[in-house]
């Protein structure tokens, strides 16, 4: 008899501890993924704050060069909307136009430098926007290693068995960031 | 019986040297050298260089620490590295953060990046990486721009980049000392002249950092010591080790980069 209760005992202890052990595992890691993710949006904050210095240096547009300014332009104004009512989707969306748009608008700039790249203000904003987006490339990293974190920790085994059913979070895509942005001349 | 005791105890110190150098250097991170401010395993750089930029770094430094500077800007430390080879070799970032460049995240790593042509060295390119602290007074726009104020200046010629590297060190310098730390001169013209008088000296050898210099920070020699004195030894019998490890290492203080760099 008392064997038995015994190995009730010893069985719930384990499971309880296992639960304990799952589920502040996940709260833990569920709020570290919070938090760098607030990290990311303040690196992108900051580097939106950069492309206005970079497009301030570009003095004169043409309509092409106009276009791209102006979809920046609304971009970061869904960016901020987004922000303040915390919507992640269109945050996401926000952030694949804005930084999409301005790789392209960089390029092009680089393939026309005898109108706009020749001053040192250009050289140092795009120093200055290079730096910022591997500030942001970064974030996006130590965001990504918390998300894998906590996706290992709530899909293997015995964790799986408490916390198995929340959603997993999707990594970042990095592709607007992890591009050699063009360089110019000394 | 003693002499016994002897040879176990030195058995246990051949021991401890050798787990110790058993042990996989951190995954395989280029360790700062032994001056900290100046890493050229190439030897890309003049000795005066390499001298004059620990000098100047170290005094950067001492003068950073004074009591009258607000103690979370305090510490400031300015990293030179040189590599030859492709850039994609190393992590600017991950190296910052291992050598912990600056006291309270105000450090600056300068890496310069070069290939090699039959004996020569070709400059490349030069990346530029701010501290966290640091970054609120030199964005990376600014160091642009002392970039190509001092390390492309015309007046200095195109081959000698120990010049422009000098140059850009107390460019770097001079920004700190009067924009963060509020000096009201710093006369980079009569540095640049003081290197150029010892330019092409050889001051003296660079030290090199030994295998002994990190056994007192390794675990597995501290267990060897315990097991010795666990068996009887004397901790009297490490004297010798203390000897091959004397002479002052320069460090880093901690510092922090999240990864605001540039090359160019």
């Amino acid at each position: 008899m008392y064997i038995l209760v015994g190995v009730i005992l010893t069985f719930f202890i384990v499971v309880a501890a296992l639960w304990i052990s799952a589920y502040n595992g996940y709260v833990i890691k569920d709020n570290d993924i919070s938090q760098k993710r607030g990290n990311v949006y303040a690196a992108l904050s900051t580097r939106y704050e950069k492309m206005g210095a970079m497009i301030d240096a570009i003095e004169s547009a043409n309509t092409t060069v106009q276009g791209y300014l102006d979809t920046i332009m609304a971009a970061r104004i869904s960016f901020a909307d987004a922000l303040a009512t915390n919507d992640l989707e269109a945050i996401d969306a926000s952030v694949t136009e804005i930084n999409s748009t301005f790789i392209n608008l960089v390029s092009y700039v680089e393939d026309n430098p005898s109108s706009y790249n020749t001053t040192g203000l250009y050289a140092s904003a795009l120093a200055e926007f290079n730096a910022s987006t591997n500030v942001v490339l970064n974030a996006i990293l130590a965001y990504n290693q918390s998300v894998t974190n906590y996706n290992n920790h709530i899909k293997t085994f015995p964790n799986n068995m408490f916390v198995g059913s929340n959603a997993s979070f999707e990594p970042y895509a990095v592709e607007n960031y992890n591009k050699t942005l063009p360089t110019f001349s000394g | 019986m003693l002499e016994k005791r002897i040879i176990i105890v030195w058995m246990m110190i051949v021991l401890s040297i050798f787990l110790t150098g058993c042990q996989p250097a951190s995954d395989s991170i280029l360790e700062p050298s032994k001056l900290f401010y100046v890493h050229d395993n190439s030897h890309t750089l003049l000795n005066a260089t390499s001298w004059s930029v620990f000098n100047y770094g170290e005094a950067l430094y001492i003068d950073s620490n004074n009591d009258a500077i607000p103690e979370f800007i305090q510490g400031s430390q300015v990293v030179v590295l040189t590599h030859v080879g492709d850039s994609s070799d190393i992590e600017s970032t991950e190296i910052f953060n291992h050598w912990g460049i600056g006291k309270n995240n105000m450090g600056i790593l300068i890496i310069l990046y070069f290939s090699k042509d039959g004996d020569s060295y070709i400059f490349d390119n030069i990346l530029f990486e701010i501290g966290q602290q640091m970054s609120e007074y030199l964005s990376a726009f600014e160091a642009n721009n002392l970039i190509t104020d001092y390390f492309y200046d015309p007046s200095i010629p195109t081959y000698d980049y120990d010049a422009r590297l000098i140059s850009l060190y107390h460019g770097v310098l001079s920004h700190i000392y009067l924009n963060v730390y509020n000096y009201t001169s710093y006369n980079h013209q009569s540095y640049m002249d003081g290197y150029y008088e010892i330019q092409y000296d050889y001051i003296r050898a660079i030290p090199k950092a030994t295998f002994y210099d990190d056994i007192f920070g390794n675990y597995w020699f501290w267990i060897i010591v315990g097991l010795t004195i666990l068996f009887g030894g004397s901790i009297l019998q490490f004297i010798p080790l203390f000897f091959f490890s004397s002479g002052k290492s320069f460090r880093g203080h901690g510092g922090k980069s999240i990864g605001y760099w540039f090359k160019r």
